[in-house]
């Protein structure tokens, strides 16, 4: 697949990405093109990889976690963040939804990748260990603590009998 | 408290605020898709700020690794090798949730707490007990993940039992120190198959992962 190819398919995809992961859509904006400057840069070798857009996604997650994007704390004031599409009804429901969005922005850099790519990407934690680079045990005590800070109780499962002529 | 539910949300509104960026950047001239060039002042400030970054880095380092080789990982019982793990007995306890220590026992006895994927539940009393694993499969059915799972004959019977004391409580399933599942028993399991309702697809496949190979 050409490099512009790539770019108009999965820009979109690789920017909602960037934004759960960042919280910020600017942010995103931000890692997103920088990551995919670089990517231009290494095309031949990407491309040729069994699953180019998992490798993008990686240097997202790396870029997010990197130094260099830490040291960088400018936050522009004329982003327009907060939507005013509440209606009575269901504000109860958004006013939820947006704490969770905030106690998502508090939560440390890896325990939130590892919550995204577990919950938003869908991985299994051996894979989100491969792209953390920690153990598969990390990856679980790490989202075993996002989820308490984030106060989320997975319900118990519940187990019921299959009868005989299945 | 929250549930996963209130996380898919604020996820899809994220990917709202983010498509909502993108169609207004594809409006602007100009700043399409093409990746931007940094500009140099940018890269002054950061290799200013790394230089600065640098020794507070290696002193990070330093101390990280020291940290590492004392800490270690509370969960790391959580991880046994399935090939000597199977050497033990599956139990069946009577549990309900607790609140988790700082340091969770690692061997199923009496009035343990135990740490499994989500908290941690106080086993009661024990229920049963058998050797073999089971057969189980994840799969979706009307949009809720559940685990299949087939017993043989012997585990079937301590399954039978151990539900007709545990109905509307939490049945633990625990080997060598670890929660395979702790299900809610809303009936008697009186067939040689059952099946667990799970709240995640994550969950379903790590609960079938566990039952097959404890």
């Amino acid at each position: 697949m050409e490099f512009t190819e790539y770019v108009r398919e999965q820009r979109p995809s690789l920017l909602r990405f960037a934004t759960v992961l960042t919280g910020q859509a600017w942010l995103a904006d931000d890692v997103v093109s920088d990551v995919l400057g670089r990517a231009f840069e290494r095309w031949d070798h990407i491309d040729s990889l069994a699953r180019p857009h998992a490798y993008v996604r990686r240097m997202i997650v790396n870029d997010y976690l990197s130094w260099r994007r830490r040291l960088l704390r400018t936050t522009p004031t004329s982003d327009i963040e907060r939507s005013s599409t509440a209606t009575a009804d269901s504000s109860e429901q958004y006013a939820e939804r947006d704490a969770m969005i905030g106690r998502l922005r508090r939560l440390p850099r890896r325990q939130r990748a590892a919550v995204v790519l577990r919950y938003y990407a869908g991985l299994p934690d051996a894979e989100i260990a491969a792209e953390l680079g920690c153990r598969t045990s990390t990856v679980r005590s790490q989202i075993s603590r996002a989820l308490t800070t984030l106060r989320i109780t997975e319900e118990a499962p519940s187990m019921t009998s299959i009868p005989e002529e299945r | 408290m929250s549930t996963l539910r209130t996380l898919n949300e604020a996820f899809a509104e994220l990917e709202r605020r983010a498509d909502t960026l993108s169609a207004r950047s594809e409006q602007a001239p100009g700043t399409g898709p093409a990746p931007r060039r940094r500009r140099p002042s940018r890269r002054v400030l950061v290799t200013a700020a790394a230089v600065m970054g640098a020794a507070v880095v290696v002193a990070g380092v330093a101390i990280g690794v020291s940290l590492r080789s004392n800490g270690g990982d509370p969960q790391g019982h959580g991880a046994q090798p399935a090939a000597s793990a199977s050497k033990h007995p599956t139990t069946l306890w009577q549990a309900k949730d607790a609140p988790c220590p700082a340091h969770p026992a690692s061997h199923a006895t009496l009035g343990a707490v135990l740490r499994y994927d989500k908290g941690c539940l106080r086993l009661i009393s024990l229920a049963g007990t058998f050797h073999s694993p089971m057969k189980a499969t994840a799969g979706e059915s009307n949009g809720q993940w559940q685990v299949h799972a087939d017993l043989t004959k012997q585990q079937a019977a301590t399954f039978t039992r151990a539900t007709r004391a545990t109905v509307g409580k939490q049945l633990a399933m625990v080997n060598h120190g670890t929660v395979l599942s702790a299900p809610i028993v809303e009936e008697p399991i009186t067939t040689p198959h059952f099946q667990i309702t799970t709240t995640s697809k994550a969950q379903a496949q790590r609960v079938a992962r566990l039952l097959n190979e404890p």
